[in-house]
């Protein structure tokens, strides 16, 4: 791992200067869920609350339900929540945004894995091939709607997917699995975990391999391995200590920015420690965690190798005071820096950014049927070049930069979250919620020295400002013990401002106006059922037309006015049926004539996905599925990229 | 460019029809009333012991204390149905007297419905050992420590009063997802 001394150093002297004894446990996501009947999650607020309590639009998929869709990745998850847009443009290639503001690279959406980012700073973007999980060892995927900035900081901007996986301490579970199926897909995957001392370490080692060819090509273009480490020990009967070491390499064939095909290579290299400890202060949390990406791209027009370095500090203290008052307050340190490539600078030549941020959450229980949480973050970016620095050339709005404005260039954001919930009886919640997220221009946005399509009455790229996203929402749940479900009705309101695109421009601003209906539920004789539809309407308000040079801010036409999702599940004797369906209606995407630096647009008439999997439990831990994702025809155009293939496969799973 | 899918209008009115008809239907229905502590509860109330701070032995004698005729015969067939596993607990579920409450050797109490809290309040204090009810109003008025109810929704609910008064104390996880009185 292509780890610098000084990194672990930092992120190890962060992670233990908290480590004084504590008096009680850190959140038991297992023991929690038993305890409350339903999921538990961090992710609203920072502090652990069960997922219909939250003041936040939230939805968590649990692992038995990824298991039953099938899904062979995240995107195949993610397409089936309300409120999600996924489009797969490849095989191997997908992006997902919360409420449309989609496009190739998204970099408007925060994905962690037990809250480490996951996402690459060079585009702001989500490799989601390249993130070093194994399915089986997904406990939930959280996924938070609307800007949630004020916790988590830059890119929570439309909202949040927080993949939380087993504990190595908490849950003792360890699974192998092997799959073979069409297309030439092969994959193989290994999650062990043990104890040792009497349950105070546990130790997980996960590998896992994939390929297959890519749609349409015939060709194995597609290949994913991944390994991690972690352990997590119960120093003290109330200080736990955790160690995470990740690694994968991928090799995708993938869309580009500008919806350009390649071949895209990530070698991507993580390492994490945190310490938690309950003290009579509180529950204290630190962490340090680093991580290198090198990124290669073959395009037809040349290669492009990116190298992209993230080492990031955390510390926070979750308290209560009385017994109506929680509090958290925070601190973050992060420093994140890529090569230039575009600008044929050698790759010692760097631009990056530091970031100070101090973030307060207060959650307020106002009686036992209202609460109040308010959350406010404040940071601070300061600019900077290492090595050798292109010469800006000129015409562009005000003067070009020199080498001193790139390392004096500060960007100051606030953000803010804000949930009033009522409960108004056993069975109703209310939610009113508001929330301003903020995206700062990505290091690729800020290194563009003026070159490419650049508008001439643009500011140059360094000062771009940040784009800022509001959201207004008034939520709606209901249980239905009649027919033991829950229905859950969502209003919103958002404006996207100072929109960021490859543009090299702030493109203008744009509004999204809809609801989400949504009714899950199960009978005590195996049967369950969810279903779901989303309506929304985008109006654009940008100074650029989409399409011109490298625009393709288009959200007006690029998000489905509606979509649909219904699933059907039935538990017969040791078999488990599913059948996960979605539909949506047209939109206009993009797509990229011979590798030309221009893009046009496509509209995409609607169409349904239907995945389906059949499971046949010879014991409560072995199993064998027969699975299928967009099964209802060979192959059908649902984006610019590659039309999306029906997939089959045959799945052995163990679990112990 | 011009628009490829025209006819796009704000929905502002179906949205609001949709969300009051909503609202309508979610205050139809009743809230459900409180019954008195089940097998359920129990195995909640074995969950729960595991978040104590100091947390108590693997196995676990439960008082389950009665004061009349009524509350004993609740008492003896709650008794039949709740001994064994709960959580990461044992429970071994004792009928008990409320006056011969001190003398029970109890780690946990449970009091059976209409039983008065007051032996149970000393004990708890005494003995620093969890009370458990599912009459929430003895956790409102700091006589008895934890009220568990799962009808509908799992509420717990704490005095924090009778917590600072024992010294019973919980994880922090766990106290952030507890509605303390």
């Amino acid at each position: 791992m292509n780890i610098s001394m000084k990194s672990l150093l930092v992120g190890g002297t962060c992670a233990l200067c908290f480590s004084f004894a504590g008096q009680a446990q850190s959140v038991d996501y297992s023991a929690l869920q038993d305890t409350f009947g339903e999921p538990v999650t961090t992710s609203a607020t920072g502090k652990p609350q069960r997922a219909s309590d939250v003041p936040a639009d939230m939805e968590i998929i649990t692992s038995d339900e990824i298991r039953r869709m099938g899904a062979h990745s995240i995107p195949d998850v993610l397409q089936f929540v309300t409120g999600m847009d996924v489009r797969q443009y490849t095989a191997s290639n997908s992006e997902a945004n919360v409420r449309g503001e989609i496009q190739t690279t998204t970099p408007r959406l925060l994905v962690l894995v037990n809250g480490r980012q996951v996402y690459l700073d060079y585009y702001g973007y989500v490799p989601w091939s390249s993130i070093p999980v194994q399915m089986s060892e997904i406990r939930q995927i959280e996924v938070v709607k609307g800007p949630a900035s004020a916790l988590f900081g830059f890119n929570a901007y439309s909202g949040v997917i927080n993949i939380i996986t087993n504990s190595p301490l908490k849950d003792n579970v360890s699974t192998v699995e092997g799959e073979y199926g069409t297309q030439a897909y092969r994959h193989g995957s290994a999650v062990l975990t043990h104890h040792f001392f009497g349950d105070t370490l546990g130790v997980k080692l996960a590998a896992g391999y994939s390929k297959n060819h890519e749609f349409g090509t015939g060709n194995p273009q597609d290949m994913q391995r991944t390994a991690e480490f972690e352990a997590r020990w119960q120093m003290l009967s109330n200080v736990e200590i955790g160690l995470e070491a990740t690694r994968a390499e991928t090799s995708d064939f993938e869309l580009s920015s500008l919806n350009t095909f390649g071949n895209i290579q990530y070698g991507i290299s993580s390492i994490k420690g945190d310490v938690l400890a309950d003290t009579s202060l509180g529950l204290l949390s630190a962490e340090g965690h680093t991580s290198h990406a090198n990124i290669k791209k073959h395009f037809s027009f040349g290669d492009l190798i990116y190298s992209d370095n993230l080492l990031q500090g955390k510390a926070s203290d979750l308290f209560k005071i009385g017994t109506d008052n929680t509090f958290r307050v925070s601190v973050e340190y992060r420093d994140t820096s890529n090569n230039v490539p575009s600008l044929g600078l050698p790759m010692s030549s760097r631009i990056g950014y530091t970031v100070l941020s101090g973030s307060a959450m207060w959650d307020w229980q106002i009686s036992p049927k209202w609460s109040l949480t308010n959350s406010l973050r404040f940071d601070h970016l300061v600019t900077y070049w290492d090595g050798q620095f292109a010469t800006y050339p000129v015409g562009l709005k005000g003067t070009p930069p020199t080498l001193a404005d790139y390392n004096n260039h500060t960007i100051d954001a606030v953000s803010y979250n804000s949930g009033l919930v009522y409960k108004m009886s056993d069975v109703d919640t209310f939610r009113l919620l508001a929330g301003h997220g903020v995206q700062v221009p990505s290091l690729l946005d800020l290194s563009n020295l003026g070159t490419g399509a650049t508008v001439g009455a643009a500011p140059y790229s360094l000062y771009l400002k940040p784009s800022y996203q509001d959201n207004y929402e008034i939520g709606y749940d209901r249980k239905l013990a009649e027919i033991n479900s829950t229905l859950h009705l969502a209003v919103f309101h958002k404006v996207s401002t100072n929109l960021l695109q490859y543009a090299k421009v702030n493109s203008g601003s744009s509004i999204e106006t809809g609801f989400e209906l949504g009714l899950k539920g199960q009978s005590a004789s195996g049967l369950r059922w969810n279903g779901s539809y989303t309506y929304r309407s985008v109006s654009d308000h940008v100074g650029i037309a989409a399409g011109t040079g490298t625009n393709l801010i288009d959200f007006q036409n690029g998000t489905p006015k509606s979509k649909v999702v219904a699933g059907l599940g039935y538990n017969f004797k040791k078999f488990e049926i599913d059948l996960q369906g979605r539909w949506q209606s047209s939109y206009v995407d993009w797509y990229n004539i011979n590798y030309a630096m221009a893009v046009h647009p496509t509209t995409i008439k609607a169409y349904p996905v239907l995945d389906a999997r059949v499971a046949y439990n010879f014991t409560p831990g072995l199993s064998l599925a027969v699975s299928g994702t967009a099964v209802t025809k060979t192959q059908q155009v649902e984006t610019g990229g590659l039309p999306v293939e029906r997939r089959l496969y045959v799945t052995v799973a163990e679990s112990f | 460019m011009k628009n490829p899918l025209p006819g796009r209008r704000r929905e502002s009115g179906r949205i609001l029809r949709s969300l009051a008809m909503f609202a309508l239907l979610g205050a139809a229905v009743l809230t459900p009333a409180e019954a008195g502590f089940t097998a359920k509860d129990a195995q909640i109330l074995g969950r729960v012991l595991g978040f104590l701070d100091p947390a108590p032995p693997s196995s676990v004698t439960l008082a389950l204390v009665y004061d009349s005729a009524a509350s004993k015969a609740e008492a003896d067939a709650l008794a039949g149905q709740i001994a064994g596993k709960a959580g990461n607990f044992t429970l071994v579920p004792k009928v008990v007297k409320a006056s011969d409450l001190g003398g029970s050797g109890a780690n946990a109490i449970l009091l059976m419905s209409g039983v008065s809290a007051g032996a149970a309040t000393d004990i708890v204090k005494t003995k620093k050992i969890p009370c458990f009810t599912s009459d929430s109003a003895l956790v409102k008025n700091g006589t008895c420590l934890i009220s568990i109810t799962t009808e509908g929704k799992v509420e717990i609910l704490v005095s924090g009063t009778l917590q600072k008064a024992s010294g019973v104390g919980f994880g922090a996880a766990f106290r952030m997802m507890i509605t303390e009185v």
